[in-house]
């Protein structure tokens, strides 16, 4: 319920930050502290894929449980090339009408296609990652890498979680990271990003999983979590700001910003991010009752079904921004585009929901048996 | 004592304060005689980054020489003669501004090219031996979606070179089309400029942040034209664009004296 809380609030300032010079987007986490929803997204997508593939593990053994992790996979594999045929029609219908010889070097926008070819075959191998597509590419790497690893989570987080920072230092030593193209390297680079899901996934394990607690993670008191939050949140004002401000040296401006890397998941994000958890976490008990009220119900059922709601949410974000264009940007369009498109994603939430709970009391019936889909 | 260092600091305060004050009134006072068309919040072209070594060019020897290093739109792509480029127009408004001064500005300019490719263009500026550079960058990375980190080491590469130089310079952010906007993702390769503006001395022109403001108020709006109007409203753009920033060139120099 609380994981489904987050992530929920998660996937709509995804939404909302993907629509750019909206008012809405600055109440976001990403101009609060120095990391966003992708953060979010990622270490509750290691919790719950630890609780989903561990339970499975444990009752099934270790086939069944991968079999299903790599199902899980190839369900966020079709939503990424969904998404690409999406963004390629798009951009490929409008630059088609888009005469301007102002514009004539935006207008190469479509040099992607200009070899089509190439272009598909790299977006199947998750290479090509245009606009907003670089999460479920990471997603995919992560769950394949879990499915892989999951004894190892049983029996050795601890081991696991030390290879794992050293994979996540080294990247941010050597600056490791996949090709991508056309030139470059993948937007959320996996081998530092990996981290952060198996820091989730130990947690996870410790509270719901039996006898495989590790013993590296253990929390700060809560103060010294909400003291380094408090810090987090005054520098990232700082840095917003330091335009404005003469007295802060250009070093240090750089060596935060250096520090707060979205690519390599930069340190200062990563212990920013783990601060405000354990914050969350203490503020907003398992139980709350809040949690199960009307008003946040919507909420928790668009964490419920993230990777329908992560994918419709990209695409209304790219709509949004399409309307905004047509008819003129303004406070009350903004307002109303973006909680519009809240809106629409919490219905179609709910919709999800409902159908799936008919799904299963019909089954329950005695209507046509159905595999259970797990939930990653 | 201590009462003494207060007033004399207090007293320091006040006449920064009422220097910043004439310099602000002689900046409005510019933005006052712009075309209506043209027209933005002071604070787009009020980067009170210093432009020393131009400044005292200009002082000690009456010279100016600008190199613009960028791609399509400072070759004036889209206007109705190369004369309507906004390096071009900026020369002359300049020259306007500066009489007694020989001033210069040179184009260095290719289509298509990234931070990169211009990176290995630079030494040939410097040859120029321009005491400001302008620039213009950001625009095939963003088309192309490349490398944000690659774009940020590259602009700090040729920054860190020209500072060698003790070169001033101005970054100029792509243009803003709402079609543009729509298509590509501008963000993060601005707010790249933006870093460097809060890591060295300089100016970043907010181009697109000018022309979104155009749109949004309807002065100028560059989407949806019939073909009939496309070449008038880029003289139009790359006129007004060159006044703006031979504002912001101006209040530098002031800020510099």
């Amino acid at each position: 319920m609380r994981l489904d809380f987050f992530r929920g609030l998660g996937l709509l300032f995804i939404f909302l930050d993907h629509i750019p010079d909206n008012w809405v987007s600055y109440l976001t986490l990403a101009n609060v502290v120095f990391c966003d929803a992708a953060e979010i997204f990622v270490f509750i997508s290691g919790i719950s894929a630890a609780l989903v593939f561990g339970r499975l593990f444990e009752r099934e053994g270790y086939v069944f449980a991968a079999a299903q992790a790599l199902r899980r996979t190839w369900t966020l594999y079709v939503a990424h090339v969904f998404l690409f045929v999406i963004f390629t029609a798009q951009v490929s219908y409008a630059a088609q009408r888009w005469r301007n010889p102002l514009f004539a070097e935006e207008m190469n926008i479509s040099g992607f296609l200009d070899d089509p070819g190439v272009a598909i075959l790299k977006a199947l191998t998750l290479q090509l990652q245009p606009m907003f597509m670089g999460i479920l590419p990471l997603y995919i790497v992560l769950l394949v890498a879990l499915a892989i690893l999951l004894p190892l989570l049983r029996r050795a987080i601890d081991v696991l979680l030390i290879g794992s920072a050293a994979l996540w230092l080294a990247v941010q030593v050597f600056g490791l990271n996949l090709a991508a193209y056309p030139d470059g390297k993948w937007f959320h680079n996996p081998m530092a990003w990996q981290f952060l899901f198996l820091i989730g996934a130990g947690f996870g394990l410790r509270h719901h999983v039996h006898g495989s607690s590790s013993r590296l993670l253990r929390l700060p008191p809560p103060v010294v979590s909400a003291a380094f939050l408090a810090l987090c949140i005054a520098g990232k004002q700082l840095v917003t700001f330091a335009d404005n401000l003469t007295v802060v040296p250009r070093g240090f401006v750089d060596l935060i910003w250096e520090m707060s890397h979205k690519t390599d998941l930069g340190p200062l994000r990563l212990l920013c991010f783990l601060a405000l958890a354990h914050v969350a976490v203490v503020m907003v008990p398992e139980d709350a009752g809040w949690l199960r009220s009307r008003w946040v119900g919507p909420v928790v059922r668009c964490g419920q079904h993230s990777l329908e709601i992560f994918c419709i949410g990209i695409f209304l974000s790219v709509a949004g921004h399409a309307l905004l264009v047509e008819y003129g940007y303004g406070v009350a369009m903004e307002a109303m585009v973006s909680f519009g498109g809240c809106g629409v994603l919490m219905l179609i939430a709910g919709f999800l929901g409902w159908s799936k709970g008919r799904e299963r009391a019909s089954r329950g019936r005695g209507g046509p048996p159905r595999p259970a889909g797990g939930e990653g | 004592m201590r009462l003494r260092s207060l007033v004399f600091a207090t007293a320091m305060l006040l006449s920064v304060e009422s220097a910043r004050g004439a310099a602000e009134i002689v900046l409005e006072a510019e933005m006052a005689k712009l075309p209506a068309q043209c027209r933005v919040p002071v604070a787009f072209v009020a980067d009170p980054s210093l432009l020393r070594r131009s400044a005292r060019r200009i002082e000690r020897d009456q010279i100016f020489r600008i190199v613009v290093l960028g791609s399509a739109s400072a070759q004036g792509i889209g206007a109705s003669t190369p004369a309507k480029a906004w390096p071009v127009r900026l020369e002359e408004v300049l020259k306007e501004r500066y009489p007694a001064t020989t001033l210069r500005v040179i184009v260095k300019a290719k289509a298509y090219d990234t931070a990169q490719k211009m990176l290995s263009r630079l030494e040939e500026v410097i040859a120029e031996r321009p005491h400001l550079v302008l620039w213009e960058t950001g625009t095939a990375e963003a088309v192309r979606g490349l490398n944000i980190d690659d774009f940020i080491t590259t602009l700090r590469d040729g920054i860190d070179r020209l500072a060698e130089t003790r070169t001033d310079i101005v970054l100029i952010e792509p243009q803003y089309g709402r079609r543009s906007a729509l298509l590509i993702n501008y963000q993060p390769y601005l707010d790249a400029m933006h870093r460097a503006e809060a890591m060295r001395d300089l100016i970043v022109f907010p181009r697109f942040a000018i022309m979104r403001h155009w749109a949004q108020s309807d002065q100028i709006v560059v989407d949806n034209l019939p073909a009939s109007m496309m070449t008038e409203t880029a003289d139009k753009v790359y006129d007004c664009l060159a006044r703006l920033l031979a504002i912001q060139i101006m209040h530098g120099l002031r800020a510099s004296n």
